[in-house]
């Protein structure tokens, strides 16, 4: 068991030195690539690096993201060529795949991680692939910048008819439109259509017809109309029921005499009073 | 009074014509080294400048966009 213990950490202690060297293989061999750069190469690449900025501000990424990623490239003292073949790539994949967040700070942890040149590209790639919000996403599914949301576009009139309780009810084709145009939007409620039924029934059938026929088809129409049950009116309010009230049998005393003008009863009584005296005086 | 104003306006003056100079300049050079890309440092060593000072140089007007632009519009004039 120690045997085997000793062998695991002697390998352990061997391995170790070769794994810290691996990292900064990669930066190496980069650096080594930016070495056999001629000095024309390096002056020539460094001349497209504001080109290439502007590039990169024009395709949509923010100026703090483009500042920072340069700031990163100039503190690990990459060559401005080579910034400006990131930055290219960068311009690229905001275009296809829209902005990634933080640009910067992803520029500065992969540069900190020893990638340069082509890996360097090649992650910029992966992360707009991966993490871009916009045009390749999106495509198709949404209108761009401040024209609203999509679901506005699948709801809202499909011709520019008014949404909102201007137009007609054949104008606002949806139910939400309907509901939002109030009622005289949302057309004739149900009894009025059943009500226009019959009419549009007999137009159909009297068609072709002779005079006679017709005649009958209407009587016959109008007889089921009659036939219905009578529409529930509205319940009599004290004004309606003023204004119908009959008048009332009992005349109204006179106001200029004071004398209470007769009706039939009462002149039965005054014919009977008057006829009990002269019965009491015999 | 006046010796306050006179070098704060210099500074101005070298603050506002500095940028612009260093964008004439980067243009000038530019222009150049596209007409003849193999004579790189001859051209850099005319304008008494070396290959580190020119990245620099090109990095400064990376970061500025209004440098940048005006770089860009220099070099598009023939």
């Amino acid at each position: 068991m120690r045997t085997m213990i000793f062998h695991v950490f002697a390998i352990g202690l061997a391995a170790a030195p070769l794994a810290a060297h691996a990292a900064p293989a990669a930066g190496e061999a980069s650096e080594r690539a930016e070495d056999r750069r001629t000095p024309n190469e390096r002056i020539l690449g460094a001349l497209t690096l504001p080109l290439k900025a502007q590039a990169l501000r024009k395709s949509g990424v923010g100026e703090g993201e483009v500042k920072a990623g340069l700031k990163a490239a100039k503190a690990k003292k990459l060559a401005a060529g080579d910034a400006a073949e990131l930055l290219d790539e960068a311009a690229k994949a905001t275009r296809d795949h829209g902005p990634v967040e933080n640009f910067g700070a992803f520029v500065q942890a992969k540069l900190d991680a020893g990638l340069r040149g082509r890996d360097l590209a090649a992650a910029i790639r992966e992360e707009h692939a991966a993490h871009g919000k916009g045009k390749g996403k999106s495509e198709g599914k949404g209108p761009p910048e401040g024209k609203g949301p999509a679901e506005a576009k699948i709801d809202g009139p499909p011709h520019g008819g008014p949404a909102e309780g201007k137009g007609r009810a054949s104008e606002a084709r949806t139910t939400r439109d309907r509901t939002r145009a109030g009622p005289r939007a949302r057309g004739p409620t149900t009894r009025a259509r059943r009500a226009r039924r019959p009419r549009r029934a007999m137009r159909r059938t009297t068609r072709g017809r002779t005079p006679r026929a017709r005649r009958r088809a209407r009587v016959r129409a109008t007889r089921s109309r009659r036939a219905r049950p009578p529409t529930r009116r509205a319940p009599r309010t004290r004004s309606t029921a003023s204004r119908t009230r009959r008048p009332s049998r009992r005349p109204r005393a006179s106001r200029a005499t004071g004398a209470a003008a007769e009706t039939p009863v009462s002149r039965d009584r005054k014919q009977g009073e008057e006829a009990e005296p002269e019965s009491a005086g015999k | 009074m006046i010796r306050v104003l006179v070098p704060v306006f210099l500074a101005l003056v070298v603050a506002c014509g500095g940028s612009g100079g260093k964008v004439d300049q980067a243009v000038a050079i530019a222009k150049e080294l596209r007409e003849k890309p193999d004579e790189a440092e001859k051209i850099l060593g005319a304008h008494q400048m070396t290959a580190e000072q020119w990245e620099t140089l090109m990095y400064e007007i990376a970061d500025d966009p209004a440098m940048a632009e005006q770089f860009e519009a220099g070099l598009q004039k023939k």
